[in-house]
């Protein structure tokens, strides 16, 4: 019954031993700056950090021990320079010290841009289209790029969820019920169900809600021979992922829960009917315990 | 059980939560660095409950060593960290990679959920997947219906059941421990392109609540609760190659997903099987088995390859699209229809295998355009589909292993599995214009979704909704943003028949008057909430100050209502069929879930005065209320409601047998925490406390509070239910933390953390006016004290996660090594 899964691991230690070593200095594209703000028309890439520095000296204390910095001293930079790689071309600022094209100044979607000249790809491609674009986020909303405080994802603040907390408030008091996925706890957080950089409804990490609570609870994946079609349509039909005061997360208490889709008669239509099983414990599931689907000859009522 | 504090001791679970590895390479440092904690620690849980350790191992003793170790050499990074290692909850994380060019992760977490330290079950696995006793209880008494001269034989049968449970229960683990390990490899040196590999593998192992009925449905319906065995794991690998250029960027990623189960067959012993000499049996029409069998989540296999890809257009517009196609797919071997299968008459089974399988296809594009400097137009357009191939057959059930003692099953029992699909399209677009004299945006979006079903009431579900929305800074220092939405579902024509084409049986062998087939099945005036009409409204308002660099006060409030009027009327189910009650009516009264509402409320405040200080506050509530109705019939009389009009038990067509019940669930908190630096880069004290305080009131009136007739039902009544206690949840923690360099490279670490859970509630507990204990809290039955065997329920006790009073204690030494701090 069990997989080999472990013999994917000598594949795996191959393909890691031939990229070992293997090394390549990538730059990623230039920004056409003129197009971003014309303030930037003319002006020249100065290429020198630490002119930056003369007048910048704390922020560039402070970015030198990022994430960034130590990517732009492997070469990964934008262009020549580190600091000109987000912030632009940087000539006529170093002429005449006027604040120009401030990155304040930018407008989220021309922030994103920039960004989005090394980190295009991967999770984020479909970020400009998505939700968070278009709800006036950029990236620096979440991210610090020079004082990173986050684990791997110079966050701005220590853990994802404090920074998705910041607007979706509502969450975070849902995640103090009693019923709840340990986010808290510090086990899961925001990014565990959802792809902040995407545009998937809900931006959760699969196209559908279901896909993305069957990527960990993988035993309710199913297919089943007996399909119970609420939960195939959206775990969200009996389930609140946030949280919950029912047990399991559930959206109402026991019995009361089947009970607003089922009415075949006798003992299913009442919270009570002559047997403990309806008002106590899980109600219904003390017998109809196999509710997200049987695989039993016998379980179309899934009590098997 | 308590546990004594051995000695002052950290808190170290906010400290160590997770191994966390930091991606960022360090300077030059071909030493290496990095930090080594031990400590010892102590708890405390009054009622030993498992609220306190649900996610967490904690207890007494040394601590287990949490570390953190980097080193960057010629620009290749190495990064360790480990917390918690060698308990229930450690994690582990290795991090290495060359910036801009490959990185290789690694990481293992173990996740303990635990649901019970006090569960006692009188069923013990004696194998993997068996559930056994070492006894089975001598039934003295078993009747189908009792009248009152039967009272004292059946308290003497529930004192032997009590006994009997008294003597067998032995204390169980009940919780699980999910160990979960990754690996990912990616490497991106070759110019604007990347590839990543991965395999995550998440295995649980433990227990979990599971309940074993036996006997052919209530009232015959005997059922005992259990700890039932959980042992499986999934295996993913995924492999992924994307071209990242400016212009566009094309992605690829396979997925294939694993999940076996080490346990494929439950098998649990039937504990009221036993009839000694003299017993008093009436005439028993069901043959129970001795056993009770069922398969438990069965092998299966999910694979599934995403194209996507994105390409930037004039005008300042881009276009990205992806197509996604899954397949899921599950065989398992069938079980017989019985344990004693040889008893049935009909044993074939349609097909030995269950031959599931679906295929899912995602498509979806979205496309963003900024035609004028101050408007951004975004559209999206999104296709889903699921199809579900599964085959159907025609099956004829036995029901929780029993069946007449001829050895046939009830015509009603003749059931086709109905492959259930759907399909899902969303279109939208969003407009988004810049009023720069207000210094804000409004939004404007409207989307429609069109829903499809298979199989069920309603084939075809259209909602158009609409999006207003306004964000602004009129100030520097103030930030506004609301927005409302409204939305109309329409569920078209809501086909209550819809069940009834899941039977197959002919019209002659319905010999009695359910017959749901040719009648109905759900209640006619029932509308499942997924599929009925809906009105939503939808607002939700924040507003964020920040006066100065140092303070930040931001004020939300959500609102959420969902009305699902489906204009229902009454009908005539009966109508064309060869009964004398053809002409009768449903109340026309809408049954199920009637409507929602959510309100959302917080406050939170920031204050950092320096840089050595940072405070934060929030305050909030929740409330959500929601109101439902249905119905009590007598299933045994759809063909023939008339014949039971004057009946507790009645028709379907009695308005008077409705009830009601309105739900109002409510949750304030408070959450206040604070750091100080006592001693600027020396010494730090971290102060916290949360108080969550729920109340989930439920509002029951209509038949069960009284009769059809309105009398009133006694609470012993076998159909009295009335508006229970309030359900509540009370929660406060508080947090203090100090740390503190204490010489050289060392640092002393030095935590409390003070917890205290209140749970009260009447579906948990061992008693209430529905159900009440026999002899203990294991054994349970409804005070009607009908024979009727559903009214006994052996379970492992009540209140299994209880309220309790926690304290954890931790002291720490971080000893930082090259130079780490």
């Amino acid at each position: 019954m069990r997989t080999a899964w472990y013999r994917w691991g000598p594949v795996l230690a191959t393909l890691s031993i031939l990229l070992t070593g293997v090394s390549a200095s990538g730059r990623a594209q230039q920004v056409a700056w003129e197009k971003i703000n014309p303030a930037f028309a003319g002006a020249k890439f100065v290429n020198d950090d630490k002119s930056c520095a003369t007048c910048h000296d704390a922020v560039a204390h402070k970015f030198d021990g990022s994430a960034h910095a130590e990517y732009f001293k492997a070469g990964k930079t934008a262009v020549a320079g580190t600091c000109e790689s987000c912030h632009g071309p940087r000539s006529k600022h170093v002429d005449d010290s006027k604040p120009v094209a401030e990155w304040k100044s930018l407008t989220k979607a021309q922030q994103s841009g920039i960004c989005m000249q090394c980190h295009a790809g991967g999770s984020r491609l479909t970020y400009m289209t998505g939700a968070h674009a278009a709800g006036e986020l950029s990236c620096t909303s979440c991210h610090a790029a020079k004082a990173p405080r986050g684990g791997g994802a110079v966050l701005a603040r220590a853990r994802a969820t404090e920074s998705c907390y910041r607007c979706h408030a509502s969450t975070k008091a849902q995640m103090a019920k009693t019923s709840h996925h340990p986010v808290r706890e510090g086990r899961m957080d925001c990014v565990s169900c959802h792809n902040v950089h995407g545009s998937n409804p809900a931006l959760l990490k699969h196209a559908t809600l279901n896909e993305t609570c069957n990527s960990c609870h993988t035993e309710k994946r199913g297919p089943f021979l007996w399909e119970h079609a609420p939960v195939r349509e959206s775990c969200a039909n009996c389930h609140s992922a946030h949280g919950s005061t029912n047990r399991k997360l559930l959206n109402k208490k026991d019995a009361f829960l089947c009970l607003q889709c089922h009415s075949y008669g006798g003992h299913i239509n009442l919270p009570r009917y002559n047997r403990t099983s309806n008002p106590y414990g899980e109600g219904c599931v003390n017998c109809h315990m196999t509710i997200h689907g049987s695989q039993h000859p016998s379980g179309p009522k899934f009590t098997r | 059980m308590r546990n004594y504090i051995a000695c002052l001791t950290l808190a170290a679970m906010p400290l160590l939560a997770t191994a966390q590895v930091a991606e960022k390479a360090p300077a030059a440092d071909a030493a290496g660095r990095g930090t080594i904690t031990i400590g010892v620690q102590g708890t405390d849980n009054s009622s030993n409950s498992s609220v306190f350790t649900e996610y967490r191992d904690l207890r007494n003793g040394k601590t287990p060593l949490a570390f953190t170790f980097q080193k960057n050499a010629g620009g290749t990074y190495f990064n360790l960290a480990g917390a918690d290692v060698t308990r229930r909850d450690q994690s582990l994380g290795l991090a290495a990679g060359r910036p801009g060019v490959w990185r290789l992760s690694a990481t293992w977490d173990e996740l303990p959920h635990d649901l019970s330290h006090k569960a006692k079950s009188v069923l013990r696995e004696t194998s993997p997947g068996k559930l056994d006793a070492p006894s089975t209880m001598a039934i003295t008494f078993k009747k189908l219906a009792t009248g009152s001269s039967d009272a004292a034989s059946v308290v003497a049968m529930d004192a032997i059941a009590a006994a009997w449970v008294a003597a067998n229960a032995r204390a169980v683990d009940l919780g699980t421990t999910s160990k979960n390990g990754a690996f990912a490899l990616s490497y991106s040196g070759v110019k604007s392109m990347n590839f990543a590999v991965g395999f995550t593998r998440r295995a649980k192992e433990g227990s979990r609540i599971g309940y074993g009925p036996m006997g052919d449905r209530p009232p015959r319906t005997l059922n005992v609760q259990f700890a039932e065995p959980v042992d499986f794991a999934s295996n993913d690998v995924t492999a992924s190659a994307e071209i990242v250029k400016p212009r566009y960027q094309v992605r690829a990623e396979f997925l294939r997903s694993q999940f076996e189960n080490e346990i494929d067959v439950l098998t649990w012993r039937n504990v009221w099987a036993s009839a000694p000499a003299g017993a008093t049996y009436d005439t028993w029409d069901r043959a129970v088995s001795v056993y009770g069998r069922r398969p438990l989540a069965p092998d299966n296999t999910y694979q599934s390859v995403t194209l996507s890809g994105g390409v930037a257009l004039p005008f300042a517009s881009r276009l990205t699209g992806s197509v996604a196609r899954g397949t899921m797919e599950q065989d398992g071997a069938l079980l017989p229809y019985a344990y004693a299968n040889d008893v049935l008459v009909n044993k074939t089974l349609p097909r030995a295998s269950t031959q599931g399988k679906i295929e899912t296809t995602a498509l979806a594009a979205e496309y963003f355009i900024a035609p004028l400097p101050l408007v951004n137009v975004r559209a999206f357009a999104r296709h889903y589909e699921l199809d579900n191939q599964t085959p159907k057959a025609k099956w004829q059930y036995a029901i929780q292993d029993a069946a007449n003692t001829t050895g046939t099953v009830a015509y009603v029992n003749k059931r086709l599995n109905e492959p259930f699909a759907w399909d899902r399209q969303n279109f939208g677009v969003e407009t988004t214009v810049r009023v720069p004299a207000l210094k804000g945006s409004l939004v404007l979006g409207v989307e429609r979704e069109d829903f499809g079903r298979e199989h069920l009431e309603a084939a075809a579900t259209e909602e158009n909704t609409l999006r207003l929305g306004w964000n602004g800074r009129p100030t520097r220092w103030l930030s506004l943003r609301a927005r409302v939405l409204a939305s109309n579902r329409d569920a078209g024509e809501y086909d209550y028949k819809a069940p009834t084409h899941s039977y197959w049986y002919t019209p002659a062998e319905a010999t009695d008057n359910n017959n749901p087939q040719f009648a109905f099945e759900n209640h006619p005036d029932m509308r499942m909430f997924t599929m009925a009409d809906r009105a939503r409204t939808q607002s939700d308002i924040s507003v964020t100050v920040n006066p100065n660099d140092k303070l930040s006060v931001s004020a939300r409030f959500k609102s959420l209502s969902d009305d699902f009027d489906s204009d229902v009327t009454s009908v005539q189910p009966l109508l064309g069929l060869a009964v004398a009650d053809q002409a009768a009516r449903t109340p026309g009264n809408q049954l199920g879930l009637l409507k929602r509402a959510q309100q959302q409320l917080s406050l939170d405040v920031s204050y950092m005065p320096n840089d050595r200080v940072a405070l934060n506050a929030t305050l909030g509530a929740d409330a959500g209320t929601s109101d439902m109705k249905s119905i009590e019939f007598n299933e045994n009389n759809r063909l023939n409601p008339s014949a039971v009009n004057t009946a507790s038990l009645g028709p379907w067509t009695r308005a008077s047998s409705q009830w009601m019940a309105d739900f109002d669930d409510r949750t304030t908190y408070v959450m206040i925490g604070g750091s100080f630096d006592l001693v600027p880069d020396k010494t730090t004290l971290a102060a916290s406390f949360t108080s969550t305080m729920a109340t989930m009131e439920i509002g029951y009136a209509g038949f069960g509070a009284v009769n059809f007739d309105g009398t009133p039902f006694a609470s012993n009544h076998e159909f009295s239910f009335t508006s229970p206690a309030p359900v509540e949840h009370r929660t406060q923690a508080a947090d203090v933390s100090l740390q503190t360099r204490l010489f050289g490279h060392v640092k002393g670490r030095l935590g409390v953390r003070l917890e205290k859970f209140t749970l009260d509630d009447w579906q948990q507990s061992g008693g209430t006016a529905q159900f009440e204990p026999v002899g203990s809290e294991l054994l349970l039955r409804d005070t009607s004290r009908s024979h009727q065997w559903g009214n006994r329920l052996i379970n492992m006790g009540s209140y299994l996660a209880p309220s309790y009073n926690g304290t954890a204690v931790y002291v720490g030494l971080t000893y930082g090594f090259g130079g780490a701090k």
